[in-house]
């Protein structure tokens, strides 16, 4: 049982780096229709922010939180530059530009840090817990926490305040909010800029977990791309809750399975994606959608 | 500027644009004859880029669909020709509709799950199986040798086989792959499955209202164009006389992706300006930076789909109207001319 116990913690932990990611994806897919499959470069590319502070001599800490600010900076201007003039073109287009971002992304960081594997500092002390014989490490119980404390202040920010509002007004329909006199391009862009920041987080925390180069995030993404389509593009709580659901899975599946081992991991959300399109479509907690002509 | 009139499939017409290919084709066949083998070898590889691509422009550019893993089925055809050949002794030459049939099978296998929603889970499964691809080939490593890959000795390719060196014969192999698959994509789509296949792209319910089943034209396209993915990367197998993992990243099937939208979405011509430029942008800006190209092609898709979505071929089309007019013979026939 200790084993057990030990890897669903271990679930918890990526799980929660999913889910940030995952975030990130739903918070831009409700807004604009626009999945963005650059979302996991972007946190890459935050993660490397944070080491070039931290290696300019900043705290560990406060380089990872310069970072997530300067990743909110320039999310919400690669929404205005590069997304903007696409977010009402065909599918093909978007994807075709977000892939577009993910190249040169990932290239843009090979380009300035190199392609060898950079050790981060950890952001949570090295102890663990001890609970009924189970080890919980500081950094579990430290990224969970931080997915928590996010996601109940996203949703604090929906349902309580007036930029929330004016979100999910957009999200709704974007004419009628247009007609009410919401800045829909200001919201927006906002929305992008908190997507970049959470998914910033997500990168940052899975840094000194992963190891940093241009390809750390490239496997996280399709974890998260998983999550977001199992609990539903359009739902913000479904994105947490599949994306710990894929992390402990995806742990156990490798502990107990020994054909799928640590190599063939990648095998859950492939199959969960399957799963998701034959059975339940709109994903958990997402809302159905019925083609009109 | 004069601008003269020919109306499309006139004699003139046919004229015009059976000396384009005679030249297009003439081109072809001199060219290793005329330069050395190093850039003989070099057209061959973009002449493979150009079956990689014109394979994903069958599914994007007709079909309205988008594959990301386009460079595990590539790499599916590299495998199946260096493993059979290198390593169970076939025929080089057998392994071609062997890579075919796999690949095509592998396709129907990804297709018929992703029938159930459009555009966006297709990407979204096919994203997953270009990621899932190096590790997959990695823990099968008793058979395709994990990440050192597997090869073929050379003796299997001679150095000199009639009268033309290794390059150069290699060259009119993949030269002639090319010609058929081409000419066989050309007829498929301009036939009646092409048309139906166009008509769902544009909109799918009223196409099923005209008695188009989408679900058997969606998935005979994607295993279609996983077929030319496969035979590509068998000749690319051919070729190079390797497959590794790491050759076949999700970067190769962006790279694709990256010159179908330079040459031009639903051209024909443009999955060969397409492998030219995959051939050649990468060569030069290694040279300067390992991450450059990849900079490169990523600013470029974005630049292009933002102000010429066309890419090459829509910019060749605008530079040709401007010259001589091409007119449908309806036009002709209600007088407007």
């Amino acid at each position: 049982m200790t084993k057990f116990f030990q890897l669903v913690i271990a679930g918890i932990e990526i799980g929660s780096i999913y889910a940030l990611v995952a975030l990130a994806i739903v918070i831009i897919y409700a807004s604009t229709g626009l999945k963005n499959l650059a979302q996991g470069e972007m946190a890459m590319f935050s993660a490397f922010i944070a080491f070039q502070f931290y290696n300019w001599g900043l705290g560990p800490w406060l380089a990872a939180i310069l970072a997530v600010v300067a990743t909110f900076i320039l999310g919400m201007l690669l929404q205005q530059v590069v997304l903007k003039p696409v977010q009402d073109s065909s599918l093909l287009t978007v994807v075709i530009v977000t892939l577009g971002v993910f190249l040169a992304l990932s290239s843009l960081a090979g380009f300035i840090w190199g392609y060898l594997v950079q050790a981060v500092p950890a952001l949570f002390p090295d102890s663990t817990l001890k609970i009924g014989g189970v080890g919980v490490s500081a950094s579990a119980l430290g990224v969970f926490a931080v997915l928590l404390g996010l996601s109940g202040g996203l949703f604090l920010l929906f349902q309580f305040t007036k930029i929330g509002l004016a979100m999910r007004a957009v999200a709704y329909n974007k004419e009628t909010s247009t007609l009410v006199g919401v800045p829909v391009n200001r919201v927006i862009m906002l929305g992008f800029g908190m997507a970049a920041a959470f998914g910033a987080a997500g990168g940052i925390f899975a840094a000194p977990k992963l190891f940093l180069d241009p390809f750390m995030m490239l496997t996280v993404l399709i974890y998260a791309l998983a999550a977001a389509a199992f609990g539903g593009l359009d739902s913000p709580l479904g994105a947490v809750i599949a994306g710990l659901f894929i992390g402990v899975i995806e742990n156990l599946a490798g502990g107990y399975i020994g054909f799928i081992g640590s190599d063939l991991k990648i095998i859950v959300p492939l199959v969960l994606i399957l799963g998701t399109l034959i059975f339940r479509p709109q994903g958990l907690l997402g809302k159905k959608y019925i083609p009109r002509v | 500027m004069a601008k003269f009139t020919v109306v499309r499939g006139s004699s003139q017409y046919r004229t015009y644009t059976g000396l384009g290919f005679g030249a297009a084709l003439l081109v072809l066949v001199l060219l290793p004859i005329v330069t050395s083998d190093f850039i003989t070898f070099q057209f061959t590889m973009a002449l493979l880029w150009s079956m990689g691509v014109l394979s994903l422009n069958m599914l994007t550019g007709w079909s309205g669909q988008i594959s990301l893993g386009h460079s595990a089925l590539f790499g599916i055809g590299a495998y199946t020709t260096v493993m059979l050949t290198g390593s169970y002794g076939w025929h080089p030459l057998l392994t071609v509709p062997m890579a075919a049939l796999i690949s095509f099978l592998f396709g129907f296998a990804i297709g018929v799950p992703a029938l159930r929603l459009a555009g966006l889970y297709l990407a979204l499964m096919t994203l997953a199986i270009g990621v899932a691809f190096v590790p997959l080939i990695r823990r099968f490593k008793e058979y395709t040798g994990g990440s050192m890959g597997v090869s073929i000795k050379s003796k299997v390719f001679p150095k000199e086989m009639w009268g033309l060196s290794r390059d150069q014969y290699l060259y009119y192999l993949v030269a002639i792959a090319v010609i058929i698959l081409f000419a066989l994509a050309r007829n498929l789509l301009k036939s009646r499955v092409g048309r139906a296949i166009t008509a769902m792209r544009d909109n799918e319910i009223p196409a099923q209202t005209m008695g188009i089943y989408p679900a058997r034209y969606k998935v005979l396209i994607f295993a279609t164009s996983a077929m030319f993915a496969g035979i590509a990367g068998s000749l690319y197998g051919f070729v190079i006389r390797f497959a590794a993992p790491y050759s076949f990243t999700l970067t190769l099937a962006i790279t694709i992706l990256a010159a179908l939208v330079v040459g031009g979405i639903g051209t024909f011509a443009g999955a060969i300006i397409g492998g030219i430029f995959i051939q050649f942008v990468p060569y030069y800006a290694e040279q300067v930076n390992q991450g450059l190209a990849g900079l490169v092609f990523g600013v470029i898709i974005i630049v292009i789909m933002l102000i010429a979505p066309l890419g090459f071929m829509g910019f060749v089309k605008k530079m040709r109207a401007k010259i001589v007019n091409v007119v449908d013979p309806s036009v002709v026939r209600s007088g407007q001319v």
